[in-house]
Order: structure tokens, then sequence, then C-alpha cells
């Protein structure tokens, strides 16, 4: 791990004052972008230009904000006296894998823990294994047959509510804690409003020079700790203490909230369709009213706050008492017919008559009508309250998204928690050893991460403060960028083919404002990186714009997306379709730089800074761009065996 | 569950109205249209045969009258026939055993 420089209050300064000058820098470039130098002749091209300047600008202030506190976390005393359960959570990753992680966790350094592996594969040999080294195995009952699974997520409510410990410690198959992993976290559990704490995912796997890009550590070092400051770190989805008690709170408060959403729909759904109802006589349009009034009594009772089951029962008499004056208007029409049959001389319909006039009542109830029944079935047992379409009623971990751990943190935030990062590493794990396994990984992080977005917006979320707010959103927005990316990696090809550039002109002006705004703002990342590398992510920032772009859209268009679970063992696949669009726009820089230069040094063209400008740019972009090309045609060394280190 | 009205001709120009599912507010209506079309075009000896029928309830009854009167007021009769469980027990617990002929079933002709 990189060596990063000490915290301090001086350190904190420095990177306050960088911050307010690159943002000083960067709203002076980009006002002088909008108001003097817009290329009026090439709106088409100018306007996505500056749209895409603007959202970088948005995306460092947020930086900035994010930087503005980073506390500094030592351990507290742990408690003398806490249960811990453990869950290593595994679908198919292969057993001596399993047995490395059930291992490390029985060798932490606590008394109170119990260790499950929580085998979502429901494997027969890692019930033994489990067995074999004395852990618990907890894999999915009956219960779940037919129902939806919800992957992780579900795995590990389905072993919360299997488990007592009063903290968790969630482990994902491949990640080995160290034994102090609880003594350092539980300490913070002092506080009692504290949810979680996450530690950092460290990969002791990582390639010599990071091909991948996997290096997580600006995320679990300055990132994590820049939203801790806010009240905001986000909860991983392993290496991370949970505490049992909020869990199951966030789970309950959950399944009230989806209970009293679901009532309301079902409710005005009914109220819909009963509006419908047209009786064809006074005592069914009476009937009618009775249904109606009962729906308008139920959704007035649950504005009121009226225990959910109390809202059911009056739907349901309301559907009972309309029925019946149904089958009364019904017996009414016997009644007649049959009077009609005497009238003609029926002996027998006379006797009948006052037979059905007589008891009229038990006869109604007997011969009860079923049709409002019917029709509101569907929505009765919505609001049954026996979240039938579930397999577990309560869901402690969101299963909203197919990224659980981020929407749970928001929800535990909105909730009141607080959470801390502490940032020692205390577990080590794997990283994906190919560049396809590590785009899939890649894709399901940005695509769980827009899906949160659009269903549990945390710019409308209630119950976060406006710190929180903005945190969950940068992450979001910072997803976004594939489509401002594409701009700035289409410029300079246009630039060489055509000649046209975003801006008025070259001018004295253009470098004067955008050079100090760039350098600032790359400074700014490396100070607040406090030494570790950042050169890779950025070039993985800006390459996985065909990435992102495929993330956002593929939740946009609605699709079911699949929880893919991330292979822990190297694919050798050197699929070239991985990479296209980088090749695509390599090839093309490449080809109209030529193009361009060859123009100038024919005299087609005098703009000569306008040029240079340009090459500078494509040759960033490509140099950007061709590290996944470089990533697919990797070789790791030779015996590349890496081992986690062993605790001091 | 879909509702079901066939009809087909038996002897002695009468005719058999075989009833699919349940005969309650949902699809009396229906069934009530039915028959009346079928007296209208001169179907008016009719079996209704009620061994696909599995419930009944108060206006499934209230359409079986109807169509027992506007039979008879057109010269014609009504006749149940095949009835399951349920809606032999509503029927005679409102004592219309006594209105209806009930027939074991409907294919012997009548």
């Amino acid at each position: 791990m990189a060596k990063r420089y000490e915290h301090s209050k001086t350190y904190q300064l420095i990177v306050r004052i960088i911050g307010i000058l690159t943002i000083a820098f960067g709203l002076n470039y980009i006002v002088w972008r909008y108001a003097h130098s817009l290329n009026t002749r090439a709106l088409w091209f100018a306007i996505p230009m500056v749209i895409a300047e603007t959202y970088g600008i948005i995306d460092m202030l947020l930086f900035v904000l994010m930087s503005w506190r980073q506390p500094e976390r030592k351990p507290l005393p742990a408690p003398d006296k806490a249960t811990v359960d453990i869950f290593i959570t595994t679908y198919n990753e292969p057993e001596a894998l399993i047995e490395k992680t059930a291992r490390a966790a029985l060798n932490i350094d606590w008394p109170d823990k119990e260790v499950y592996i929580l085998d979502d594969g429901n494997r027969e040999s890692m019930r033994k294994l489990a067995t074999n080294l004395g852990c618990g195995y907890i894999s999915r009952g009956r219960e779940w047959d037919g129902k939806p699974r919800h992957a992780k997520a579900g795995n590990i409510n389905n072993a919360l509510l299997q488990t007592s410990g009063e903290f968790i410690l969630i482990l994902d198959a491949d990640q080995i804690p160290m034994p102090s992993i609880l003594k350092k976290t539980l300490g913070f559990f002092a506080d009692p409003k504290l949810a979680f704490v996450q530690t950092p995912q460290y990969f002791y796997n990582l390639p010599p020079g990071d091909p991948f890009g996997n290096e997580a550590s600006l995320f679990y070092g300055p990132i994590q700790e820049g939203k801790d400051g806010w009240n905001a770190s986000y909860f991983c989805g392993s290496n991370a203490v949970l505490r049992r008690e909020a869990l199951m709170q966030l789970g309950i408060r959950e399944y009230v909230q989806t209970m009293e959403a679901r009532e309301r729909d079902a409710l005005k759904l009914l109220a819909g369709k009963a509006k419908k109802l047209v009786g064809h006589d006074p005592q069914s349009n009476a009937a009618m009213r009775q249904l109606q009034s009962g729906i308008e009594e139920a959704q007035h009772a649950l504005d009121n706050h009226a225990p959910l089951s109390q809202v059911s029962d009056l739907v349901q008499q309301a559907v009972s008492k309309a029925e019946l004056l149904l089958s009364k208007s019904d017996l009414a029409d016997i009644a007649d017919a049959l009077k009609g049959l005497a009238l003609q001389g029926d002996a027998e319909a006379s006797g009948v008559y006052d037979h059905v006039v007589g008891s009229t009542d038990s006869l109604a109830q007997a011969t009860t009508r079923e049709d409002i029944s019917n029709f509101s079935k569907e929505m009765l047992e919505r609001i049954n309250l026996a979240r039938s379409d579930e397999a577990v009623p309560v869901q402690a971990l969101a299963t909203l998204s197919i990224t659980e751990d981020m929407a749970t943190a928001m929800r535990l935030h909105a909730s009141g928690w607080n959470s801390v990062f502490y940032p020692e590493v205390l577990a080590y794990g794997l990283a994906p050893e190919d560049l396809g396994t590590a785009l899939k990984q890649r894709l399901r992080w940005a695509q769980g991460t827009i899906q949160v977005f659009v269903r549990d917006n945390p710019l409308t979320k209630k119950g976060l403060t406006p710190a929180q707010r903005l945190m969950y959103f940068s992450t979001i927005y910072s997803y976004l960028s594939g489509f401002f990316n594409i701009v700035l990696l289409l410029a300079p090809i246009i630039y060489f083919f055509t000649g046209i550039a975003p801006v008025a002109s070259w001018s004295w002006d253009f470098f004067a404002r955008f050079i100090p705004f760039f350098v600032l703002n790359k400074f700014f990342f490396r100070i607040v990186a406090r030494g570790i590398p950042v050169w890779r992510g950025e070039q993985y920032n800006l390459a996985m714009f065909s990435l992102d772009i495929r993330a956002v859209l593929s939740v946009l268009s609605g699709r079911k997306l699949s929880f893919i679970v991330t292979p822990k063992e190297r694919q050798d696949s050197k699929d070239f379709r991985l990479v296209w669009p980088q090749v695509l726009i390599i090839g093309l820089t490449v080809v109209g730089a030529i193009y361009a230069v060859a123009n100038y040094l024919l005299g087609n063209s005098a703009e000569l800074v306008g040029l240079l400008v340009n090459l500078f740019w494509g040759a960033y972009n490509v140099v950007m761009l061709s590290v996944v090309v470089r990533a697919l045609y990797y070789q790791l060394p030779k015996d590349w065996n890496p081992e986690p280190p062993v605790e001091s | 569950m879909d509702f079901v009205v066939q009809e087909k001709p038996r002897a002695n120009g009468s005719w058999s109205v075989m009833v699919t599912g349940r005969l309650n507010g949902a699809t009396a209506p229906e069934f009530k249209k039915h028959l009346v079309s079928m007296v209208d075009e001169g179907k008016k000896k009719l079996v209704i045969d009620m061994s696909g029928v599995a419930f009944v309830d108060s206006s499934g009854l209230s359409a079986l009258i109807s169509g027992l009167k506007i039979a008879r007021e057109a010269g014609g009769w009504l006749k149940l026939a095949s009835l399951q469980e349920q809606p032999l027990s509503v029927i005679k617990l409102m004592w219309l055993d006594r209105i209806f002929e009930i027939m074991p079933t409907s294919e012997p002709d009548a």
C-alpha cells in the first residue's frame, strides 16, 4: 500500500485553500466559456462541449465539498462484551477459497463470535466443510422456492432471521480478515446511533502496475474518508461490522412503508373500480355507495395512521356489506319473478315467494354475491399484510438495487443512523485478474448506482441531511460521466477532420483561463489522494465512457438487471469486442492527427495553435484510452500466486 | 376464470345450454342476455346443463329465474340439469327446487 501523508490540521487547511482556488479558477473559466468564447458558427459542437465542461466543473465542486473535512479515525476501546455473528457469503466460489476465509474468521481475536457460511449455492460439500471447521451453515429454506431470491442481499436477510448476535461482520467469500478486525472496530459502537463501521477492501492479488484499474485505495481512502466527514460513508457489502438492531429496524420500517404504500395503492385502485360500478336499481346503487363510503373511510383511517390491519378490515367489511346489499336486491328480483309466476296460477311459486320474502336476510347471507370480492381479491391479498410475494417479509438489506449495499447505507442514514469509515486495511481480498471480469464488475456497480438514483433518489429522499444528499448524488453523478467524456474524446477528432473548434478562437484568453484551472484541478486531486497513485484511476474514468453510457441506458430502458457474481478466478478470454469503442476512438484520433498535420504542411490550413492544442489533446486521449487495450493483452507474471499478508 | 355458454339442440325441439364457470354478479348479466336472445330466436325449451358450474350466488339465481320467466311467457320451459353441490344446496335453501324441474343429467330426452 502506498505510503500516505499524515493527517493534520495544516494538511486540512491546505486542502481547503487549494480547493477554493480550484473552484475560483474553474468558475472563472466556465463563465468566460459561456459568456465570451462559444463558437457561434458551430453551435452543434460548441454547446455539447460547454455542457461537458460544465459537468466537469460541477463534478469538481462536489469533489471539493467531499474533501472539506476528513475525520481522523483512531480505534476506540472495544466493549467488554458483545456477541458477533460473522457471515461469509458465497454463491459459487471454490471450496479452498471459502476454507481460507473461514479459518481466518475463526481466528479473529474475539471471544463471543459465531462464524457462519451463507451458502447460496446450497452445496453439500460446503455444508460438510462448515461442520468440519466448526462453523454454522446457512442456506435458503423452502420458503424461498418460487420467490425472488434477491442475490446477496437475500442471502444475508435470510441469515439475519436465523442468528442473534448483536453485531454482524460481513465478509465476501474471498475477503480474508485479520485477527484484530473486531477489536479495532467494535469500539466505535459506543455511539448508540452508529449503524456500521466500514473498513477498506484491499486486494492482495493486484498485478504490478494494476493493469485492470482495480486499485480501490482511492475509494477506500480519501473518498470514503471525505464522505465520512459528512456522516455519509458507504456500506460496501463486505469488510463491515453492522449493528443488528439498526438492520432489523430498517427492515421493519421498510416492511411497514411498503405495506402502507401498497395499501394506499390498493385502496386507490379499489376506489376507482367501485366508482365504475353502476347498479341497475336503487338497492344496488345503495350497495355501491356503501362500498365507496367504506373505501373512503379506510382511506381516511390510513391517512390518520390507523393500524394497517384495521384499514384492511374496514375494506373487507365494506366489501361484505355491499355484497350483502346486492344479494338482497337479487332476492327482491327473484321474489318479483315468483310473484309473476304465482299470478299466472303457479301455486308452488306462491309458497316459495312467501319463503323468499319471509327469510330474505338469512337467504341473502347464504347466497351472498362474490363479484366484488372477486374483482378486489387481488387487491385485498396485497393488503392482507402477509407479503406473500416475498419469502421473508422483513428485509433488512435493501433489495431494490443490484448494489444492495449503497441503498442500505442510504436508508440507514435517512433513518438517522450514523456511520464510520475506518481506513485501516483489516481484510485482504481478490480483485479480478482479467479485463472481462473487471469490466463486468464495473458495469454492475454503475448499473446499481444508477438504479438507486432512479428508484430512491437521494436528492429527494426524506431524512437525509443536505450534505448526505450531495455525497450520494456525487457518486451517482460521477457515473453519468460517459455522456460528457465522449464529447471530450470526439472533439480533437472533429477538429482534425473539419477544422471546426468548440471555442471561438485559440486566444491568449483561453490559455490564461484554462491552464491554471486544469493544473490546479489535477494538483488538488493529488493532494487529496495523499500519495495514493491516481493516474490509473484517471485513465479508467475516461476510458470507461462506453461502459458508463451502457450502464445508464440499460437502467433507463427498464430491462431487468441481474446480479452477476464476480468470478474469483481468472477468465482467459481476450475478447476484442470488450474494447472496440476505445480502439475506434484511438484509430480515428491517430488518422485524424496525420490528416491534419499533412493539411497544415501542404498549406491548406494556417491555424497552428489550434492544431497543436488538438494534437496535445488527442495524444492525451490516446494515452488514457490505451490502458484498456493493454489490459486486454496483459499477461500475469509467471508463477503468479499471491498470498494475503499475515498480521504482525 | 372464463365463463362460457354453449348451446346445442336436443330432441323434440328443445335446447341444451351448457354453462361453464362461476355464475355470479360478474357473469349473470351475460348469461341472462344469452337466455333472452335464445328465447327471442324461438329456442324456448331449455335445459341448463350446470355440470360446469361450481358456484351460484343470488345474482346467478336471479338470472335463472328470469330465464324461467321469459321461457314460460313465451310458452316454453326451463329445466336445470347436472347440478353440483353448492348450486344445488342454495337452490334447495331458497326452495327453488319447487320451482325448477331438476334433472340428474341433460342427456336423456325430456
